[in-house]
């Protein structure tokens, strides 16, 4: 059993059904809340939350702070449970995976630019907020495709989602408004190779 | 009367004043802009802002803002926004707004539409160059504004063709006129508003 995870996606019938659940979504996307057992939640967000982050800005792309990634969530992206974990969802074999941190608080966004789009892919995120992580703070990763209205993954506390990116989707982090006072959010994401 | 007189301060229509005015857009940082106070006639803009406030404004929001916006002026049924959109597609305007920029703007193409900026709103940095813009305008019509509302017109200085950052901000004040040269170096922003108050104002761009 991996203690780092919420005992509830340790079991195959679980990862089964969420697999089911991810290949029947158009585009290809899963949501888990409440994803790490308490403790290890709560210790990575302390982490993450007093570490002095490297301010990350131009204006007509992006504001946030870049964090290095904990050494325990390095070691649990690269674990065999994770990458089991991952197999399962997407069906398919994976070699690595890749992780980056970002901290986002009032002020701060992504906006679509063209680098963000990198064509077919599976991105990944954990995310880490205060408490009290209200809809109209913003904040959310929506991805959005030219028709149609964007796909947006709600800030929730101890989540992770996955997706996998069409050709001609793009990411973005929403702006977030004043609304969040000193509320602050980390998104832990990457991709799949 | 003149189209120009009928809705402008007479002041502003002053041949010393206008060629003061060509100077101040001409040498603007950390782009061609300017900002007139007191530009139209005071009843006028209360006009303006009366019949604005009676449109339905629809809220949209992107990656790249959250705002409330009418639909173009130009299918408008209110009589006061119709002769403003007359006013702003006139030659007499077109050749007022290239008595002060220089610039050649086609009377008639235009877009006009009010804009409205409630609390949490704004629009990030982007520098408006789409097909044949020339000059982007905005007459403000909100009440009250000052620094700590935020809600202001932030200009940006330009590094290697990219935005650099913001070294100015223009507080929206009552009956003010903004323009400026739409460009590669145009980057500008409308700072969030974080009243309660409504930023409210018609804009848009002649070609």
């Amino acid at each position: 059993m991996e203690h780092r995870v919420n005992g509830l996606y340790c079991y195959s019938g679980v990862l089964e059904q969420a697999r089911a659940n991810f290949m029947a979504s158009h585009p290809k996307m899963i949501f888990f809340k409440e994803f790490f057992s308490r403790t290890f939640s709560e210790n990575v967000w302390k982490k993450l939350s007093a570490e002095k982050g490297r301010r990350i800005y131009q204006a007509e792309k992006f504001s946030y702070e870049a964090l290095d990634v904990p050494i325990e969530l390095e070691d649990f992206a690269k674990s065999e449970f994770f990458i089991d974990f991952l197999q399962i969802i997407l069906g398919k074999k994976i070699k690595e995976v890749s992780l980056e941190a970002r901290r986002f608080s009032h002020k701060d966004y992504v906006l679509i630019n063209g680098e963000n789009f990198a064509g077919k892919r599976v991105d990944f995120f954990f995310l880490f907020c205060d408490n009290g992580w209200e809809e109209k703070f913003g904040g959310y990763t929506a991805y959005s495709k030219k028709d149609g209205e964007p796909i947006i993954f709600p800030v929730v506390n101890n989540s992770l989602a996955i997706i996998s990116v069409e050709k001609d989707m793009e990411e973005f982090v929403k702006y977030i408004k004043h609304f969040a006072g000193g509320k602050k959010l980390v998104k832990i994401g990457g991709f799949v190779k | 009367m003149d189209i120009l007189q009928n809705w402008i301060d007479e002041r502003n229509l002053n041949s010393d004043l206008i060629e003061e005015l060509r100077g101040k857009f001409e040498m603007a940082e950390p782009f061609e802009h300017l900002h007139i106070e007191n530009f139209l006639k005071e009843e006028k803009a209360n006009l303006l802002r009366e019949a604005l406030l009676e449109e339905n404004f629809v809220y949209k929001e992107n990656d790249l803002f959250s705002l409330s916006q009418t639909a173009d002026l130009s299918e408008c049924k209110n009589e006061v926004l119709k002769s403003f959109y007359l006013f702003l597609s006139s030659k007499e305007f077109s050749e007022f707004m290239k008595r002060i920029t220089g610039i050649d703007v086609v009377s008639g193409a235009l877009d006009v539409a009010g804009s409205l900026y409630r609390s949490g709103d704004y629009l990030l940095c982007h520098d408006d160059l789409i097909d044949d813009r020339r000059i982007a305008y905005l007459f403000y019509l909100c009440v009250n504004f000052e620094e700590k509302d935020g809600g202001r017109f932030l200009l940006f200085s330009e590094k290697g063709g990219k935005p650099w950052k913001a070294v100015k901000a223009q507080i929206p004040k009552w009956n003010s006129f903004m323009l400026f040269r739409v460009s590669r170096k145009s980057f500008h922003a409308v700072e969030e508003n974080f009243s309660d108050k409504e930023r409210l104002a018609i804009g848009g761009w002649l070609h």
